[in-house]
């Protein structure tokens, strides 16, 4: 990353629900900067909050979900940074959803409207987003379905969603999307509903895609075996706080947080044989009530007692890498990361490649 | 597509035929037979055995049995030749009993008796049944003679079911006609054969006019392919159904008349109908007059609608009305759900739902009256605001339910994922609504609009009594009401084709609207 241009700053960011008269704390003060042609992946377990928080980038909040707190900067446009946290009417929102952040969704079957052509689907987009005449959208079109790889894009243009396999639907997802132009794309769990090999080629599409769109990609997943192949920098997510940040190599050679951890455990890549999949003990905490202390800290093996009373501030580890634990803290005994994710690397690499 | 339909109509048509076979099976195997004549003057007049013999007629008239009286055998034999005339006044007459029989009646009752049991009839002789102890028969009491047998309800429904349609051709009038055979006409006579209407007129055919125009609604009619739908016992007493349902109402409308003599006359007689009628001329000299040969049955024109037009005039414009006002308030409903467009749309909903109907439509009626409209139905002085109370008493129960379903498509919709993707993609409320909600909402609802409409034609029974209106849809209540057993299952064949139809036609209204759905194959 040569040169930092920060394109959105997210600055303590709270986000809470409203559920039957409760209030439901999803996301919990997050901080983070976006830079410009970055591709940032946020993992975390189901319920960790990474939609919610993904989805106060662009105003699609549930209608009982609001913004308690905090700021969304965005440098997208030139001069003075835009707080998207102070936009509250359905048009303003548009000027920012599709030509400035897209999203793919996590299911291709449902993500398409089922009764339009698929043609017609990318060129309405596109002549939203793009001054064209029709014409020129439907070449547009055909030109990006080309790109996304669907073969015969012509002769492909008139069918129905319904006539696309899941993984050729989400390339059109993708399409879709791209005919923004967006300058963030964020990828909610794309390829957590396609079969293994078809998500590799959708990963390897919206990474070589950025080359040149040179989008910011955010990349969602509960996995962290994809992370590797797609992004930059991680950000683990836990109880809605980022509990780890990092570069990839970071986060995998170098983790700091239990939970991070107990992640890289779980990684089915490293089981060996004869013996269980490691599996994190315990559920996450409620978010209705208030959390004390450290909010891993019930299913943490190396629990100290300060976990239980007192909130960790985030440590810096290195310019880029930040963990919120008190094991950071000099005071905190010294604690080793488990033997199984030690040489990670070499299990990895026999993982992958043989 | 073609194939599908076709197999789809077919599977329709069986399952018509299934159910009309078993409203038939139920009313005619299981159903006490003598209770078709509880509504019926003549026969609590009739006395005796001829009370028997009544019975027989009728139920051989409506296809119950197969009944041959003795007397009609002996005709047989007389025209056929086998007898002379003498033997046949001979052998016709019938003692009290058997045992006084003449001997010539005797042996041919003997022959008629064998010769029936034979082919598994039931031969029954009545013993005359005389006053006191006195020679005289008491009315109706003479001796009779006669072989029955049941038809069995699968050959019921098979004549029933071939019968449906008849064509007429030119070898239906019995007896001596002249050249048979079908003239086409450019200047139809009954309007004095100046004015140009074109018209076919058969000679032979049960029907003089085969097709022909006139002022009435759909201005060109036709008389070739007549649907029997069953005989009516007492609702509308020898008439069939499909006649009772579509024949107009009301008072006489008179009209200049050219009649086949020449001469001219304001008429009530619709000379359209004319069927035939044989020995009618002859035997009846006031007809001489008008008439040239036997098609002097005709029936009469009538200012009012039928009682199908009436309930799908009113059935229709409810519909429109019901679909009028439903789709832009399930819209506004869904729109603002939870708003309080949305909690007053949903009062309303529950309201109608759970009140009775009989009671809302009391209240609309009322309301409607104080308001100065008519409140009941007048075919003797029709005009436009007497449909306006049936119309919304009908809409209003309809509308209620549209917007339910529409409401709860749309939002369904709403929360699709692809609206989520489409907004993601900066189209604003209003264009996704338009381009893909509404088109996605749509779908069910089409499918339900052949089925609205056909659905009109039943009738509304609840309505239409509150009204008096003189529809359709009482005719099952009351042919149930007077065992007319003809009715019910003219009226349930009828209902249960609307049904089919409109399940079908709803079908590939949806299929036309929805991609997805194909009537190939493969696409399923
Ligand atoms: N519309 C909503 N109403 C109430 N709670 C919600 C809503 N959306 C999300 N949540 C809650 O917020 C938390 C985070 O959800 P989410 O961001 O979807 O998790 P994930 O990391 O699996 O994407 C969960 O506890 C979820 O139950
Ligand atoms: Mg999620």
């Amino acid at each position: 990353m040569e040169q930092k241009k920060v394109i959105l700053s997210v600055r303590d960011l709270h986000v809470k629900f409203c559920v039957r008269g409760r209030i439901l704390s999803a996301i919990r003060g997050i901080s983070l900067d976006l830079y410009r042609g970055e591709s940032i992946a946020i993992v975390g377990e189901s319920g960790s909050g990474k939609s919610v928080f993904t989805k106060t980038f662009a105003g699609m909040l549930e209608t009982n979900g609001y913004i308690d707190q905090g700021q969304l900067l965005f440098y997208g446009v030139e001069g003075t940074p835009l707080d998207l946290t102070a936009l509250r009417r359905a048009r303003d929102w548009n000027q920012i959803r599709g030509g400035k952040i897209a999203t793919v969704f996590q299911d291709p079957m449902t993500s398409l409207d089922p009764i339009i052509p698929i043609g017609r689907q990318i060129t309405s987009v596109i002549l939203k987003h793009q001054a064209c005449t029709k014409a020129e959208a439907r070449a547009r079109a055909l030109e990006l379905m080309a790109k996304v790889g669907i073969p015969e894009p012509q002769a492909r243009f008139d069918d129905y969603p319904f006539q696309y396999s899941g993984g050729m639907r989400q390339r059109i997802v993708i399409a879709i999307a791209l005919s923004c132009q967006p300058q963030i794309l964020i990828c909610d769990e794309p390829t957590t509903a396609l079969d293994v090999t078809i998500q590799a080629q959708i990963l390897k599409l919206i990474k070589d895609l950025q080359k040149e769109f040179g989008y910011t990609i955010v990349f969602i997943t509960h996995d962290l075996g994809v992370v590797a192949n797609i992004a930059d920098r991680v950000a683990v997510l836990y109880a809605g706080q980022i509990v780890e940040l990092g570069t990839v190599e970071e986060i995998f050679y170098d983790p700091r947080h239990p939970y991070t951890w107990a992640l890289l455990s779980s990684l089915p890549q490293l089981a060996q044989r004869n013996t269980k999949l490691y599996a994190i003990t315990g559920t996450p905490p409620s978010l209705y009530n208030r959390i004390v202390g450290d909010a891993f800290a019930p299913r943490n093996p190396q629990c100290m007692q300060i976990d239980t009373l007192k909130e960790p501030p985030m440590f810096r580890v290195t310019d880029t890498h930040y963990a919120k634990t008190w094991l950071l803290d000099p005071r905190a005994p010294k604690t080793e990361k488990p033997e199984l994710i030690r040489n990670i690397h070499e299990k990895l690499l026999k993982a992958f490649h043989i | 597509m073609t194939k599908y339909l076709v197999s789809r109509i077919l599977r329709g048509l069986l399952s018509v035929l299934i159910v009309v076979g078993i409203v038939m099976m139920m009313i005619y195997a299981f159903l006490d037979r003598r209770t078709i004549f509880a509504e019926d003057p003549v026969y609590s007049k009739q006395k005796s055995n001829a009370k028997q013999v009544y019975m027989m007629q009728q139920w051989e008239r409506y296809g119950y049995l197969d009944y041959v009286p003795y007397a009609d055998y002996l005709a047989q034999l007389l025209s056929r030749g086998e007898i002379d005339g003498q033997t046949y006044d001979a052998a016709v007459k019938l003692d009290r009993t058997p045992a006084a029989d003449s001997g010539t009646t005797k042996n041919y009752v003997n022959q008629f008796a064998q010769e029936y049991e034979e082919k598994g009839y039931t031969v029954v002789r009545l013993k005359g049944d005389t006053q006191g102890n006195s020679q005289k028969y008491k009315e109706g009491g003479e001796p009779r003679l006669y072989a029955h047998r049941d038809i069995p309800v699968l050959t019921r429904l098979w004549r029933y079911i071939t019968g449906i349609i008849t064509v007429d051709n030119i070898h239906n009038a019995q007896g001596d006609v002249g050249k048979r055979g079908l003239t086409f006409t450019l200047y139809d006579p009954v309007y004095g054969g100046e004015k140009f209407s074109p018209a076919i007129l058969g000679n032979g055919t049960t029907h003089k006019y085969l097709l022909y125009f006139d002022n009435r609604f759909p201005y060109i009619h036709q008389n070739l392919v007549k649907v029997n739908l069953g005989l009516s016992y007492s609702v509308n007493k020898g008439v069939d159904v499909a006649q009772t349902m579509t024949a107009s109402q009301g008072s006489f409308v008179r009209r200049q008349v050219t009649y086949p003599t020449g001469v001219v006359e304001q008429t009530a007689d619709d000379l359209h109908t004319a069927t035939y009628s044989p020995g009618s001329l002859q035997s009846n000299p006031l007809k001489q007059k008008y008439f040239v040969d036997d098609y002097t049955n005709v029936s009469t024109a009538k200012t009012g609608l039928s009682r199908l037009g009436y309930s799908f005039t009113i059935g229709i414009l409810a519909v429109v009305l019901a679909y009028l006002l439903a789709i832009p308030l399930g819209i506004a409903m869904a729109r603002h759900k939870d708003k309080g467009l949305d909690k007053l749309g949903t009062v309303y909903i529950v309201f109608i739902t759970a009140v009775p109907s009989l009671a809302y439509i009391f209240l609309f009626q009322s309301i409607g009256g104080r308001l100065g409209l008519p409140t009941a139905f007048d075919m003797e002085n029709p005009s436009w605001l007497m449909y306006i109370l049936p119309v919304i008493s009908l809409a209003l129960p309809a509308t209620a339910n549209l917007m339910k379903w529409l409401r709860r498509y749309m939002i369904d919709q709403m929360n699709g994922d692809y609206v989520k993707f489409a907004r993601s993609g900066g189209l604003s409320e209003g264009e996704i609504f338009r381009k893909h909600v509404l088109r996605n909402a749509g779908i069910p609802l089409v499918h339900g609009i052949p089925a609205s409409i056909l659905g009109a034609l039943t009738g509304a029974i609840i309505t239409e009594r509150v009204y008096v209106v003189p529809g359709a849809g009482n005719l099952l209540t009351n042919a149930i009401n007077a065992y007319d057993n003809g009715v019910i299952v003219g009226v349930t064949l009828f209902y249960a084709l609307l049904t089919v139809t409109s399940v079908i036609v709803g079908d590939v209204l949806m299929s036309l609207a929805d991609p997805r759905i194909t009537f190939t194959p493969k696409g399923r």
